[in-house]
């Protein structure tokens, strides 16, 4: 019986250890002779791979309905981890693709092997933290991701901004795991476990006792702080702007997919099981109010804030922030439509992002700036490229007919239904706010004369053929959206959803 | 129904030419606007078609079987989502009397403005912009005639949204001056609008049901206006005293006074226009502002009757201020395609009037005067949109104290003016006359709007004055050296013209064919609003 209960729990970790092994493969590698090092990404690229096929293999136990999942686990693999790894993974191999292309990335010859183990250990505590069920194993979830993204931020050697992002995350980064230490230890003291499904009915009224209701908030700061929630987002902007583009990115996208999962899970145990399938919450002092209230305030401090900026890898920062704000809103529902609203939002903003990011990237290639004035006329030089960089913007402001606009309408739907009307208000006027500084970026790649008159080398088909997969699926999405939805539904089943 | 899917065909053609059109290279400008041409034209045999299948005993408002043409199946179907069950969106296009006249009027604007757009160059003068001008262009012929065809809530939002995109663009790149300011102008305005619809389309989705009996939420709007198939205790439903019925139909209502533009929402419309290039102005007044009122009529009069019953006085007064301020606004112009914008404002203006003259067991005159002068008012101001450009392309300027007798140097031209400001201020015997005084009619005898109805009438003096200045000052009076080398009307500019002076001489004296079109619709939305 025990070894059979131990051998279930190995289980749960399958595609985390084929990570640690490929890890340990690249750590090999790149100490040995340069024919082999060279074949680094290719081996990464497998081994994400491969994590990818067994992690769908292994998420076959969800249907079975007998609960073979201890509660009270450090680590689960049930269908809402398996989503999120699912996206984590997925992204993470379009990453590799990101990696070739950063030219800022790649004039470092000799530490190529040193960024993708740094990659591979972020993609491992990404993973983590999809099946953390207790509080200690998410903050060790959270360091695993967090220390080598400080390193990653830092990549550039030479650059000073490089440097200071990597300063600033780390110190920020280290503050805020400091203080969720601090949260968790207060709970510990609370309630007597670490464990999230002790946390059970906590968040449902703020009771008279301090020591949860501070407990809370600092463990809801120390999440926060990861998928940059207001008023936890400083360090977002310095770090997006001076890391390569292709940690940006990876911060963006991946990052934050993770801290969602965790923080989502966070939430919903927090809630009493009652309340998890009523789903009308009626805004008394509880979890949801306050995440309300923190969603609110980050859809307008990120949509306004990025109205101002001129650099790209800042405003594509901020715009982010935005939109945690929208799954922070689908999250603040508690109900079971919030639930299945943030994978699907996520795929989606996944979809965008990398899009955007890649756009950038590719343009930064070419004119050597990240400066939106820079992009003047580019509409007409690079017609390919402008043209996805349409649909990437239409969809990340949540226009019709694009896949973007359904992830906000599934959002809206849910807060609607929950009945959080200030919320929705709140929300459609960020869109709109949004809809300006997109827009701005259309407008300067088509409305306006390039200064200069020099030609730019095209785009390779591969680089074609990526934007397409990422561009064409959120066009085909905005028209037949039923596909997202279903494989939300499907995974999100059997977690008691 | 098995019968040619003339609704999905009509709508969607222009979609997949502008997808064809794509691949085709930039340079090949004669393939590019000739492909362009033969969708308009297949689109207006097929409106011609569908006019001479209709049949006008058929009202259909809120009645599925009154529709014809019907195109309904399951689009997107999601089952078992937590509490609200089933999602469903149908794919949903049908015909009746009050949206034919605007699928007849889309269809001859599109005609009008291609071929107004033969010739379109962007402002850096780039090359081949054509191609990319006929695909935006072709994708807002969708979104336009989708928004009057969809009976499901949301693919009519998916459209009216779809028309958003292009016009930015269209107006970004191709317009005057200050083109970027009126673009993003026009495109923030009217979405914060629509994100104000989304929120009401949501909250009766989650309120309406199918029928009692099955108790699937629908988009279809038929089933939300039949109150019985609303949930009790749902934010929409009547019965329900803790209903946000008002504030759904305020929503509704500023999201699609916006697109009118009625007073105070009308402030982007000097700027778009006058910055849009002129295909676009004719298309921007003959349709999208068409598709403001046409909502009004579709959505919220039979859906919210009560909330229209309560506030229809205060429809009519802003109606009766867009008519005044609107012709104040364009007397104090200097700036012809200006004049033009406001003398647009003015006249949607009437239409307000005429759709809040509604009396139980009364009349229909308010009503249809109201949608005849949609029809009308999207046929002269095209006309005289049209005029602008044509003076515009040859002289660069539009300054009413710019020009002066040019009647002498060309005096085809100005007959095709004179004809056109004649129909904008309602010469009896032109078809702007028979609908404003419809709406006179209409509003005088309903009893509540009385006053405001004498107070619009200063509206019409004022436009007889306005629009005669306009001619005087530019056609009248003593002709300028500088303009003696000005060609008359070329052929593409007499194929603009001329359709549309037949379709405002004839609809001056025989409007019998657009009146027999709406007659039984307008009276089932009389009784369906007044119940």
């Amino acid at each position: 019986m025990e070894m059979t209960n131990q051998l279930n729990y190995l289980s749960t970790l399958i595609p985390e250890y084929i990570i640690i092994f490929f890890l340990m493969v690249i750590v090999f590698m790149d100490i040995s002779k340069e024919k082999i090092a060279a074949k680094i990404p290719l081996v990464a690229m497998s081994g994400i791979f491969l994590a990818i096929i067994v992690a769908v293999i292994f998420s076959g136990n969800f249907y079975s309905t007998e609960k073979i999942l201890d509660p009270n686990a450090i680590f689960v693999n049930d269908g809402f981890a398996f989503i999120f790894k699912f996206m984590v993974l997925a992204s993470s191999l379009i990453m590799i693709y990101f990696f070739r292309h950063d030219e800022e990335v790649n004039s470092y010859k000799g530490r190529k092997g040193e960024f993708y183990i740094l990659f591979y250990s972020m993609v491992l505590g990404m993973l983590l933290l999809a099946s953390a069920n207790d509080l200690i194993s998410a903050y060790v979830a959270l360091e695993v991701l967090s220390l080598p993204s400080y390193v990653a931020a830092g990549f550039l050697k030479r650059d000073n901004r490089s440097s200071e992002a990597s300063l600033k995350y780390l110190l920020f980064g280290s503050a805020a795991s400091g203080v969720m230490l601090f949260g968790i230890s207060l709970i510990m003291l609370s309630v007597g476990s670490t464990s999230f499904a002790s946390l059970t009915g906590l968040g449902t009224v703020i009771p008279a006792d301090v020591l949860v209701v501070m407990g809370l908030l600092f463990i809801i700061g120390g999440f926060g702080y990861k998928i940059s929630m207001v008023p936890f987002h400083f360090w977002a902007p310095d770090v997006f702007e001076g890391s390569p583009v292709s940690v940006t990115t990876f911060l963006s996208v991946s990052s934050k997919i993770a801290g969602v999962a965790v923080f989502a899970r966070f939430v919903l145990s927090s809630i009493s099981p009652e309340l998890q399938t009523a789903g009308i919450l009626d805004l008394g002092m509880n979890i949801n109010s306050i995440l309300v209230f923190f969603s609110i305030i980050t859809m307008t401090v990120g949509n306004f804030t990025a109205i101002f900026q001129t650099n790209m890898k800042r405003l594509l920062a901020y715009s982010s922030i935005g939109h945690i704000g929208f799954i922070v809103a689908a999250l603040a529902c508690g109900s079971e439509n919030g639930m299945l609203a943030i994978p699907t939002y996520l795929l989606i903003y996944t979809l965008m992002n990398f899009g955007a990011f890649l756009v950038i990237l590719l343009i930064k290639s070419r004119i050597n700036s990240e400066d939106i004035r820079d992009y003047k006329g580019l509409g007409y030089k690079m017609p390919f490229l402008s043209v996805m960089m349409v649909i990437f913007m239409v969809s990340l402001a949540g226009l019709p007919p694009t896949a973007g606009f359904w992830a906000k309408f599934y959002v809206f739907t849910a807060i609607m239904e929950s009945k959080l009307y200030l919320l929705a208000i709140a929300a459609i006027f960020n869109t709109v706010v949004a809809v300006f500084y997109y827009f701005r970026i259309l407008k300067t790649l088509y409305f306006e004369k390039s200064d200069s008159e020099e030609v730019l080398p095209i785009l390779s088909t591969g680089n074609k053929t990526v934007l397409a997969l990422l561009g064409v699926p959120l066009l085909i999405l905005g028209i037949y959206f039923s596909p997202v939805i279903e494989l939300a539904r499907e995974t999100l089943k059997i977690a008691g959803f | 129904m098995s019968q040619f899917p003339y609704l999905s065909v009509l709508t969607f053609l222009p979609l997949i030419a502008a997808l064809a059109l794509i691949f085709v290279p930039a340079e090949k400008k004669n393939a590019i606007r000739y492909t362009a041409l033969g969708v308009v034209i297949i689109q207006v045999l097929i409106t011609v078609v569908m006019w001479m299948n209709f049949n006008f005993s058929l009202a259909g408002i809120n009645d599925i079987n009154g529709y014809q043409f019907i195109e309904k199946f399951d689009w997107i179907v999601l089952t078992g989502i937590p509490l609200i069950g089933t999602f469903k969106i149908e794919y949903f296009l049908g015909l009746d009397g009050l949206s034919m006249p605007m699928v007849i009027l889309s269809s001859i604007i599109a005609f009008i403005a291609v071929i107004s757009s033969w010739n379109i160059e962007d402002s850096t003068h780039k090359p081949n912009s054509s191609k990319g001008y006929f695909i935006l262009l072709m994708i807002l012929n969708t979104g336009t005639l989708g928004v009057f065809l969809a009976l499901d809530f949301f693919m009519f939002y998916i459209f009216w949204e779809l028309v958003l995109l292009p016009m930015y663009f269209l107006i970004g790149i191709w317009g005057g001056p200050r083109r970027e300011y009126a673009a993003i102008k026009f495109f923030i305005y009217t979405l914060a609008g629509s994100v104000l619809i989304l929120l009401a389309i949501i909250g009766l989705y989650l309120s309406a049901y199918e029928s009692p009996e099955f108790k699937v939420h629908t988009f279809n709007m038929l089933n939300m206006m039949d109150a019985a198939n609303f949930k009790p205790d749902s934010v929409m439903s009547v019965l329900n005293p803790g209903n946000f019925r008002f504030l759904a139909f305020l929503g509704l209502f500023i999201g699609f006074a916006i697109k009118i533009p009625l007073f105070p929402f009308h402030t982007w419309l000097p700027d778009a226009h006058v910055e849009a290039p002129t295909p676009i102005s004719v298309v921007l007044a003959g349709v999208l502002l068409k598709m403001g009122g046409y909502a009004i009529l579709r959505i919220i009069y039979p859906i919210f009757p009560e909330q229209v019953q309560e506030w229809m006085w205060w429809i009519a007064c802003l109606g009766m201020i867009n008519i005044v301020y609107g012709a104040y606004c364009a007397l104090g112009q200097k700036d012809f395609k200006k004049l033009i914008a406001y003398s647009s404002v003015s006249h949607m203006g009437f239409v307000v009037l005429g759709i809040a003259a509604l009396a139980k067991g009364g009349s229909t005159l308010g009503l249809t005067g109201g949608v005849l002068q949609m029809f009308n008012h999207g046929t002269v101001t095209a006309m005289l949109f049209l005029i602008v450009g044509v003076i515009y392309e040859r002289t660069h300027k539009r300054g009413l104290d710019d020009f002066g007798g040019l009647s002498v140097q060309m005096p085809m031209y100005t007959g095709i003016v004179t004809l056109a400001f004649f129909a904008a201020f309602g010469l009896p015997g032109l078809s702007s006359f028979v609908s404003e005084l419809m709406i006179f009619i209409g509003a005088f005898s309903t009893e509540s709007i009385r006053t405001l109805t004498i107070i619009s009438a200063i509206g019409i003096v004022m436009g007889a004055v306005y629009m005669l200045r306009a001619l005087q000052k530019i056609f009248l009076g003593k002709p300028r050296e500088e303009y003696n080398d000005l060609k008359d009307l070329t052929l593409r500019e007499y194929i603009m013209f001329v359709p549309l002076a037949i379709i405002v001489i004839i609809f001056g004296i025989y409007p019998t064919p657009m009146l027999e079109i709406m007659n039984s619709s307008m009276t089932t939305l009389l009784d369906a609003v007044m119940k």
